[in-house]
């Protein structure tokens, strides 16, 4: 799928996400079906200059009168198009009456300009206009979305599409936005109230029944059950908790649009066509694949990789993967992406014709977590490492840049008490792992799934330092009493992290919880070491799975306060901590 | 309510204690948390600053639930129930536990405790009962207990009274959710009530005095609403029997219940 760059032609490639309604009408692809449409599909802005409206509008995405927060009267808001290289100047107009702000995830933009209120910016008042101004000096796909207060989820966000200064590696004829959100017709707040009240709550499948019971025994015998059940019971907890806020409030979208409205797209026979997937939910993290349609990664964060072939991804909240196919001329296919807990799917349809459609496959059963994801024991039990490291420890040798963290896995003093639930005993290195709910994809459908393993830098990692230091967080919390922490510390209660600015270090994230987290480390790249020192791949967002660790290499080039925390937006007020590069 | 200004004076004192002691213990727990953080901290940093994000995640909940309002027989009734004020570390509970049975009212209790998390699955509590029913001398008991959840999800809460007069008395209730289906649950409860001494107006005598089990069958309507049908059965034993039955009453009772749980 690679091929030698090609300059500036741009003629035969058609960038068609959201020209404006009037062309959907003239039957031009990338829309949903106009008469179903409920929310007015995001513009493509171009150009140095961009004029950003913030403000309330109604919405009706479910059948009830909602109302949300768009840019530009859009949601998703409009998508920016940039070239690399350029300095873009962006007028934030805030027609709420409340604070707001917009972060550009996964730029690399001076610090001021990075939009997180209190991290040398101080948001932007009602009625303010606030001017961002930076140079744009990487390409790919990207978004930004408020960082204020509970934003994100009434459909503040929008895609970001920088061209690259020289040839584009990859080779395509068609260009299509895919941003994936999650919307809800109870307020924010009411979500964040309901979880604090009862962590479970929008989890309403989390219980195995006295039927499911029953079929087990039958199934297996009473002493194999019994072998299954115990640890989770014991413990109170459940299998099936792969997800706290679930489709039991969630519609999933496609641009802004349900899957009853369909979002679709167009593509003439024989033509390669790019989808640049987002993840801008608030709390859903999607599996992603096209049935009977390979589909090659081509990059991932906005980063050029060595092209994978699969057949289905998992898209974690934040992450964006550029994928390219070449769909047969004579049908319809369905863009279909699960949330993880099963509770619902976004869809859309890739079609040669507007009125064809393919058929939406059935979803896959509950992902059940096993010992794997556990590789945990109750706090307060046997431990393996719960103490500071010994000096001998910490002086260890580092394991070489690329190949994650070989240090000991140690417990804080802190990681106790009412809010972690959870400490892993034996945490596995999760670049290999699709994941759970993935790996039997991988065995009953012989599905190719990928794996954070799979992803390689197209080209040679800048920079062949080895870590001089490793920096070991845990990721904990008590999901029943909805409490987040890092190393049991809430972000209220922590000091921030120092960098030094030109270090290279090795952070290393352990999943101390059940829940997959995405860890979002904002104005520095997460170098994640997949095996590879030479061919690093540049990430933004990073999946640190349950029971898991994760390590990627950081270089403290860019100097400010920078934040590292949770994607999911419900969890971030604890896992969240600054980055302050000195 | 009848409650003398000395009784009014010992709510405040219990009340003011207890969160004092509240506060200071989860001042201890920052400071403890700020020591062990190994990331040092930086000249003029204010730890837990406003990020926009962060401030949403930290504002005090309230929370009103009944577990219980229902119709006990032709002609009695319950209401359990409590709201509770505060942040993820210390709340402010005040709960209602009324029961009527057999054209009497047996319990009549009005709760004003300090909770605090001490577990990933347990609070301690301390405070204040104050016992409204006629057929008794009204009561007023020091509360200090335990609530939470043991292994294999069993909610229990185990409480300790202390009187001014000396008495004492100990409750343990148990409860467990078992799911029949996603929206159907059948919920048996135990409540066990001892004291540490005879009181013949109160019909309680020492030792296990009091046992109240049901059986409810709930339908999840809402998550936060299920209506209910159910069984009650409650009965003396020990010297609190020989009391009821010197004047004559019955020592048990079985009733078939309907109510719902609700919170919000
Ligand atoms: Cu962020």
């Amino acid at each position: 799928m690679t091929k030698p760059p090609r300059c500036g032609s741009v003629s035969r490639r058609t960038f068609v996400t959201g020209i404006g309604a009037g062309m959907a009408l003239l039957g031009l692809p990338g829309f949903p079906n106009p008469a179903r449409a409920r929310v007015p599909p995001p513009t493509t802005l171009t150009g140095e200059n961009f004029s950003l409206q913030v403000d309330q509008r109604a919405v009706n995405l479910t059948g009830q009168p909602r109302n949300a927060i768009s840019v530009n009267g859009s949601i998703p808001g409009p998508i920016l198009h940039w070239r690399e290289g350029q300095t873009v100047t962006l007028n934030v107009l805030n027609q709420l009456d409340k604070n707001t702000s917009i972060h550009w995830y996964g730029i690399r933009v001076p610090n001021p300009m990075n939009g997180v209120p209190g991290l040398n910016f101080s948001g932007i008042r009602p009625g303010e206009n606030f001017r961002y101004r930076f140079k744009v000096k990487q390409s790919g796909t990207y978004w930004y979305h408020s960082h204020s207060g509970f934003q994100r989820q009434q459909g503040l966000y929008g895609a970001i599409v920088i061209d690259p200064a020289g040839g584009d590696p990859v080779t395509y004829d068609r260009d299509y936005v895919v941003l994936l959100s999650d919307w809800s017709d109870e307020s924010p707040q009411q979500i964040y109230s309901n979880l604090k009240k009862d962590g479970h709550y929008y989890n309403r499948r989390r219980h195995r029944t006295t039927t499911d019971l029953w079929r087990d025994v039958r199934a297996k015998g009473i002493e194999q059950t019994w072998r299954e059940r115990h640890p989770w019971n014991f413990a109170g907890m459940s299998d099936r908790d792969v997800s706290d806020v679930t489709g039991y409030t969630y519609s999933y979208l496609i641009n802004g649009q349900t899957p009853e409205d369909n979002w679709t797209a167009l593509f003439a026979p024989g033509e390669i066509v790019r989808l640049r997937f987002i993840n801008a939910s608030a709390m859903t993290i999607f599996d992603l694949r096209i049935p009977d349609l390979d589909m090659t990664v081509v990059s991932a964060d906005g980063q050029n990789i060595q092209p994978v072939r699969v057949d289905e991804f998992r898209l974690g909240t934040g992450e964006t993967y550029d994928v390219v196919v070449k769909p047969s001329g004579d049908r319809a296919y369905t863009l279909f992406a699960q949330a993880i807990d099963r509770g619902g799917y976004a869809r859309g349809t890739l079609t040669p014709a507007q009125n064809l459609s393919a058929e939406v496959p059935p979803m896959d059963p509950i992902p059940i977590l096993d010992k794997r994801d556990m590789g945990f024991i109750r706090a307060g039990g046997a431990r393996a490492a719960d103490r500071q490291p010994t000096a001998e420890e910490q002086n260890a040798k580092l394991a070489p840049a690329g190949l994650g963290s070989n240090s000991p896995i140690v417990h804080q003093p802190t990681e106790k008490g009412h809010g972690v639930a959870l400490r892993a005993r034996a945490p596995q290195n999760g670049v290999d792992d699709p994941g759970v709910g993935l790996r039997e994809h991988q065995q009953r459908h012989n599905r190719r799934i990928l794996t954070y393993k799979d992803l390689r830098s197209l080209t040679p990692s800048l920079d062949r330092r080895q870590p001089q230091r490793e920096l070991q967080l845990h990721l904990t919390g008590n999901p029943a009493r909805y409490l987040w922490s890092i190393d049991g510390v809430k972000y209220k209660n922590a000091t921030p992290i120092l960098l030094a600015y030109g270090e290279r270090l090795r952070i290393t994230l352990v999943n101390d919880t059940l829940l997959t987290q995405p860890m979002h480390l904002h104005g520095l790249w997460s170098e994640l070491e997949t095996g590879d020192g030479e061919y690093l791949p540049r990430k933004h967002t990073v999946m640190v799975q349950p029971g898991a660790k994760i390590s990627y290499l950081v270089n403290a080039d860019n100097r400010g306060r920078w934040a590292l925390h949770c994607q999911m937006l419900y969890r971030t007020y604890g896992i969240f901590r600054e980055v302050r590069v000195v | 309510m009848k409650r003398t200004p000395h009784t009014k004076a010992t709510v405040i004192i219990v009340v003011t204690l207890c969160l004092q002691l509240g506060v200071q213990a989860a001042k201890a727990q920052n400071q403890q948390d700020q020591h062990h953080s190994f990331q040092s901290r930086s000249e003029g940093s204010v730890a837990g600053e406003d990020h926009g994000m962060v401030g949403e995640g930290d504002k005090p909940v309230a929370k009103l639930s009944l577990d219980q309002f229902e119709r006990r027989g032709m002609n009695g009734a319950a209401i359990e129930g409590d709201f509770s004020y505060g942040d993820d570390v210390n709340k402010v509970v005040l709960e209602v536990d009324f029961e009527r049975g057999g054209g009497e009212t047996e319990k009549n209790e009005r709760w004003l405790v300090y909770s605090r998390s001490i577990s990933k699955d347990w609070n301690f509590l301390a405070g204040f009962r104050h016992d409204l029913q006629r057929e008794t001398t009204s009561r007023n008991w020091l509360a200090i207990g335990l609530a939470g959840e043991t292994p294999y999800s069993l909610e229990m809460d185990a409480v300790l009274f202390l009187a001014r007069n000396g008495s004492t008395a100990f409750r343990l209730e148990g409860e467990y959710d078992a799911k029949l289906a996603e929206k159907v649950s059948l919920v048996p409860r135990l409540e066990l009530n001892f004291f540490g001494q005879n009181d013949e107006i109160a019909g309680s005598g020492s030792g296990l005095s009091q046992i109240e089990t049901g059986l409810r069958l709930l339908y999840e309507i809402h998550p936060k609403f299920s209506p209910y049908i159910g069984v009650h059965h409650e009965r003396v034993v020990g010297n609190a029997a020989d009391f009821a039955r010197e004047e004559g009453e019955k020592v048990y009772s079985t009733v078939w219940v309907i109510g719902f749980r609700v919170w919000f």
